[in-house]
């Protein structure tokens, strides 16, 4: 299932949920990334995912911003997580990128363009193990989804991005809003100093070198009033 | 002015041989004796002087004294002649403040918090010709209006929107004319038993001032605030009804509209399902559980449950129960004013010091001038401070010094 074209117009209609789903997704990864911090060896990829879904699952649940989004993550099975988009009929998975995931070079007319676009569509996410937190989020279209560890054949890729100011813009966002650091605002604009100058120069002097200014204009520039 | 104020007619006189006069003012005696919460009594005893003259001098709007005695009640004082005859320009007067206090705040705790806003009054005051001050914009509520409508009222008068956070409450307030002092008050500094005071400050009363005692919590201080600015908008001139409850009333409207907090609210209440909703409109969870319940969210059953759960749970990193110190405690910086450095910085700019700015304010001491200043998140405060602690590091070493040379002739 699925289409280029479709997949292109998922990811435009819905960035805002899909760069939330990438925040939240990186909170989750950097926590666990965290719990397993003192542990002799990084967690395998499968056990990162599942600790990963746990806390991805939980921080989803309290987030004031899924709840005001078209946003919607359930569990599916045991290991999966489902990706709800409100107003699509496209469900996609979300999962571990496993390290068989290729992307195919798409080629015309072979069998399976003749046939019509084809796959599954997964959202597919990484880590990186040195610095602790989210590598990347794509939303995939994979060729099939059976054998995955052992071949991931990905035929369309769309990278999701954080997209902060995209979602700094909505004030609903569950966050600390922006200007909430005590260095935001450096009240320059709000106390002025009196213009000595401008003050003591008074309004027949003010008037005396409008007037000049004016005369300096009339007589230097002999095109003035032609017209 | 109190009936029972004596008020003194005095002439000054400068003799051109023998001992010079000095008119003292007795607003500015009484200042430097409750901002460190003395008693006249000891002040009497150490400048040799019995106490009803001592007394009479404090009530008496002012007096002239030779040079030599005010120089005594000055160094008894611990403060510069130069403050005690400086005419007070900032009326401010004991029960004029209203606060987020325990009910254990002592008089002369209240009188001391009396003398700190004066202080602020005095830099304004000496400040302001020099200066284009910002516009106050803290509506006058009509009494009889509920809380909630009041907060709504002054949300609008400083531009908030409808549902919008306040990012940074201070902020919002001084870029609305209010000024925010943040005192760190230590032991010798005394007044712990209050989180916040405001009052009016200027000759004419009519510059509003908010002083917050400094603590470590975000949210804390974030109340506190909106607590007084309730006071400042509902309560200028009112003073009966229970005002406490109001200023609560409207705190919690202010920050978190109700039309708002009932369309967030979650399904199932939970601690963690109300952190989105304090990390966004930055008010506590003890605060959000009271808005709640008191507008019919939540039974009281569900409150009591929640309470306990913030009494029996600890924080993982702290240690310490959530009631003490909630999650999402470290998520925001505790605000911090900067409108009146920004004052002070504008207009005695070229201050090098905090004595060199002392002597712009009246010549208060230098080190309450530092402390205001230390409330205050500007470079130029900064830079101020840290100076004066240089200099204090550099007295106290040179002290040091002189003691060990001290014990070492002791001991030949």
């Amino acid at each position: 299932m699925g289409s280029p074209l479709l997949l292109r117009r998922l990811a435009s209609a819905y960035d805002r949920e899909l760069s939330l789903l990438h925040q939240l997704l990186d909170d989750s990864v950097q926590k666990v990334a965290e719990m397993t911090s003192s542990a002799v060896k990084h967690p395998n990829g499968p056990a990162m995912s599942a600790l990963a879904r746990t806390e991805l699952l939980g921080f989803a649940q309290a987030s004031l911003a899924v709840r005001r989004s078209r946003l919607r993550l359930k569990s599916c099975g045991d290991e999966w997580v489902r990706v709800g988009l409100k107003g699509s009929e496209v469900r996609p998975r979300l999962r571990m990128r496993p390290p068989t995931a290729e992307l195919v070079e798409a080629s015309l007319f072979d069998e399976a363009t003749l046939r019509g676009p084809a796959g599954s569509v997964v959202l597919m996410w990484n880590w990186d193990p040195g610095r602790g937190c989210l590598r990347s989020l794509a939303l995939t279209r994979v060729e099939s989804m059976l054998r995955w560890g052992i071949q991931c054949s990905i035929l369309e890729e769309i990278p999701i991005s954080a997209s902060a100011a995209g979602l700094a813009e909505d004030p609903f966002h569950g966050s600390i809003p922006l200007g909430a650091s005590n260095d935001d605002d450096d009240l320059s604009d709000l106390v002025g100093v009196w213009d000595e100058d401008d003050d003591i120069q008074s309004e027949r002097e003010s008037s005396d070198a409008r007037d000049e200014e004016d005369r300096n204009d009339d007589e230097g520039d002999s095109t003035v009033g032609e017209r | 002015m109190p009936a029972t104020r004596k008020i003194v007619m005095t002439t000054k006189a400068t003799p051109l041989w023998g001992n010079a006069e000095v008119e003292v003012f007795g607003e500015r005696l009484r200042d430097a004796r409750l901002i460190q919460r003395l008693k006249s009594g000891d002040i009497a005893k150490r400048a040799g002087v019995s106490q009803s003259w001592y007394s009479k001098l404090e009530h008496a709007m002012s007096t002239v004294l030779e040079s030599d005695r005010a120089q005594g009640l000055a160094h008894a004082l611990d403060f510069p002649v130069g403050f005690l005859s400086s005419p007070p320009v900032t009326p401010v007067q004991r029960g004029s403040l209203l606060f987020r206090a325990k009910k254990s705040l002592a008089k002369s705790e209240e009188d001391q918090l009396v003398c700190w806003a004066r202080l602020v009054g005095d830099l304004i005051h000496s400040a302001e010709p020099k200066l284009r001050l910002p516009f106050m914009r803290i509506p006058r509520i009509p009494s009889g209006m509920p809380p909630a409508e009041a907060a709504r009222a002054t949300r609008e008068a400083l531009g908030i929107g409808n549902d919008e956070p306040v990012p940074h409450l201070i902020r919002t307030l001084e870029r609305g004319g209010v000024y925010v002092a943040t005192i760190d008050f230590d032991v010798d500094l005394h007044a712990r038993n209050h989180d916040a005071f405001s009052t009016w400050i200027g000759p004419l009363l009519d510059i509003p001032l908010i002083g917050v005692r400094a603590t470590e919590s975000w949210e804390r201080t974030r109340m506190s605030v909106a607590h007084e600015l309730g006071h400042l908008a509902m309560h200028h001139s009112r003073r009966e009804g229970d005002l406490e409850r109001e200023a609560y009333e409207f705190a919690a409207e202010f920050l978190l509209p109700l039309h708002v907090l009932k369309q967030e609210w979650p399904e199932s209440t939970t601690l963690s399902s109300l952190m989105p909703l304090k990390r966004l409109y930055g008010m506590s969870l003890a605060s959000l559980v009271e808005h709640g319940y008191r507008n019919g969210l939540m039974s009281g059953g569900h409150r009591t449950s929640m309470y306990k759960q913030m009494s029996n749970r600890r924080d993982h990193a702290t240690g310490e129960r959530l009631r003490v110190r909630e999650p999402g405690w470290r998520d925001r910086e505790v605000e911090r004013p900067k409108l009146v450095a920004t004052v002070a910085e504008k207009a005695f700019g070229g201050t090098a010091s905090v004595e060199g700015l002392t002597t712009k304010i009246f010549s208060w001491r230098a080190d309450y001038v530092s402390k205001l200043l230390e409330g205050q998140v500007t470079d130029w405060a900064r830079s101020l401070t840290l100076a004066s602690e240089g200099d204090q590091r550099e007295n106290l070493a040179q002290v040091v010094q002189l003691r060990a040379v001290g014990t070492r002739r002791g001991r030949a």
